[in-house]
């Protein structure tokens, strides 16, 4: 049976003039990376600070770790938070702004400088004496995922992670979200390569809706399940093959590499789609290099769920 | 998909124990704000300024006359004479309290309006609270080490006005008597620190926010004048605060320091549910 991290029911966010989150229902598996996805303005930070209380939801109801959460009240901490542009004093040092987070989490003193330690080691910040006023914006943004994971919690939301960050900064950054092993990940960024990469699962809002929830896996084959890839080995080959596939069965999709072509089936499987294909390469004489279902990539999956 | 980078910088740390939520955050919260006074030397150019007015009142109370009396000779002669009486010990509290009623409220109002609204503009009350700091122990703790650092400037700034009074005049009245005299102002200016946080609570940017303090200073100062409610208002214990010091009497004293007492917790507690009913 799957445990979910993260579960809402008909949660929802209306403004005065604005409907920022439509009556959503998630569930997050545990322990897994679940990329959250959406256009600017699609309702993913509003999401993310109703799931972590700093904003108080029309309706719905919002469950962490089996934990029902209520706006202004946070007895237990199951979750850590990453704002998109952390701010922290800029009088405190690394260490001590830890500290104080770990103090805040009732971590015993026993346990609260070697936790503090490990973690500045882990993102990197261990060697800096600087006070945080003198910080990177990499470096801030490190120090943020520490202090969300300060309390090992089980689940952590970190609100568009890389997206200000220079290229080094935001490797530094995946790389950091890639060993929370076994801790359940929830961070919304447009950068769609960055959650092909990390993340098992994902969610697309738009308009503040749910259009797609799932295992990346499953989103991948469902958007596979009608297309293919066919290569030539010439590139006037493959434009032979587009003029002559005026057909009902499928559609050519032209790539730039001019060799290449993605064809979107009409049909009910790929065997019908095979045979059309077959019988155009034969009646022209087309030699082809490989010819095989098509895996889309998320940006495809993407711009298909959202329509653009 | 995920995986280990490597195995040295995985996450794979001891486990923390079990935490429950202790009662002592805003102790915690409040040794933040402690250290936060110090380093943005907030809690130095509190104890400066005061001080300075002490210094400056005795001073003014001890050489007024003689200064007039120099402006008016380098003249040429005044055309008018002005009968200055003769400096007492008694005119350095009123020039103390004065100047603290004047530049040391303003200096109050403005280094205290950003206490919330900083850290509301900033976010870093978003990474607290997310931590479970409730709305009551942030506002509390700032308040309570910032009531510490005025009531420390006050005092030090009254002990110095009475050792100088003392070295000038040659006497500066029963120092029991002058504690009291400070003890009363303190509430008043407690009072302008609770006002100066409701509208730190409030308040979207720093010069609305200086501009309700200051306007809230000269609402108070002049509902003293109003007939019949003024002896209830708070503006009036500056005034007892120095017929205190110099051993005078407190009629219709706790009336005021009733209504600023209350003032101040309705104004904490308006600045608590502002911040229970903030979105981040």
């Amino acid at each position: 049976m799957t445990t979910y991290a993260v579960e809402t029911q008909g949660l929802t966010k209306r403004y005065k003039t604005a409907l920022a989150v439509d009556n959503i229902d998630l569930a997050v598996p545990a322990g897994c990376c679940c990329g959250f996805l959406g256009k600017n303005g699609a309702g993913k930070t509003t999401t993310i600070k109703m799931l972590v209380g700093l904003k108080r939801p029309t309706a719905g109801t919002i469950s962490i770790m089996g934990q029902q959460q209520k706006f202004g009240v946070q007895n237990q901490l199951p979750f850590g938070y990453l704002p998109d542009v952390p701010n922290f004093y800029g009088y405190m040092n690394g260490t001590e702004f830890l500290d104080l987070s770990a103090r805040l989490c009732g971590i015993p003193t026993a346990q609260r400088k070697d936790r503090v330690r490990y973690l500045l080691k882990q993102v990197g910040l261990d060697r800096t004496r600087t006070r945080i006023s003198g910080y990177s914006r990499g470096m801030k943004q490190r120090l943020g995922i520490a202090q969300a994971m300060i309390n090992n919690p089980p689940v952590i939301f970190m609100d568009e992670p890389v997206s200000a960050l220079d290229p080094i900064g935001r490797r530094d950054v995946v790389e950091i979200i890639q060993s929370l092993k076994g801790t359940t990940v929830v961070f919304s960024t447009h950068i769609l390569a960055d959650v092909e990469n990390l993340c098992d699962y994902v969610l697309i809002i738009d308009n503040g809706k749910i259009l797609a929830a799932d295992y990346m896996a499953n989103l991948k084959e469902r958007h596979s399940k009608n297309t293919a890839k066919i290569r030539f080995y010439q590139p006037q080959d493959a434009k032979t093959f587009t003029d002559c596939a005026n057909t009902e069965l499928f559609t050519v999709e032209q790539q730039p590499n001019p060799m290449e072509l993605i064809l979107h089936s009409q049909a009910a499987n790929m065997q019908e789609l095979s045979h059309a294909v077959t019988a155009i390469l034969q009646s022209h004489n087309l030699p082809m290099e490989n010819f095989g279902a098509h895996t889309p990539h998320l940006e495809d999956i993407f711009y298909e769920t959202i329509g653009k | 998909m995920r995986q280990s980078v490597n195995s040295a910088s995985s996450f794979e740390s001891p486990s923390i124990a079990p935490q429950k939520r202790t009662r002592s955050q805003w102790k915690v919260f409040a040794h933040k704000e402690f250290i936060e006074n110090i380093r943005t030397k907030r809690l130095l150019v509190m104890l400066c300024v005061f001080v300075i007015l002490a210094i400056m009142g005795v001073l003014m109370a001890r050489f007024v006359g003689e200064i007039l009396a120099a402006l008016m000779s380098a003249e040429g002669g005044a055309p008018f004479v002005i009968e200055v009486p003769p400096p007492v010990w008694t005119d350095s509290y009123a020039q103390l309290y004065s100047s603290l009623t004047e530049m040391g409220i303003i200096a109050l109002i403005m280094l205290y309006m950003g206490a919330i609204l900083r850290e509301k503009r900033s976010g870093t009350i978003d990474l607290v609270m997310a931590k479970g700091l409730s709305a009551t122990a942030f506002v509390m703790s700032k308040f309570v080490v910032a009531a510490a650092i005025i009531l420390l400037a006050l005092f030090t700034a009254v002990l110095m006005a009475f050792g100088y009074t003392f070295v000038l005049f040659e006497y500066a009245g029963n120092i029991g008597n002058v504690l009291l005299g400070a003890v009363t102002f303190g509430v008043y200016l407690l009072m302008m620190l609770a006002i100066t946080f409701l509208w730190s609570a409030i308040a979207n940017s720093t010069a609305i926010a200086a501009v309700l303090g200051l306007g809230s200073f000269f609402v108070i100062s002049l509902l003293n004048f109003i007939p019949v409610v003024g002896r209830f208002m708070p503006a009036g214990i500056v005034s007892y605060s120095v017929a205190l010091s110099v051993g005078g009497g407190q009629e219709r004293l706790i009336m005021q320091l009733v209504t600023a007492v209350v003032v101040s917790v309705i104004c904490l507690l308006v600045a608590v549910q502002v911040l229970k009913k903030r979105e981040g």
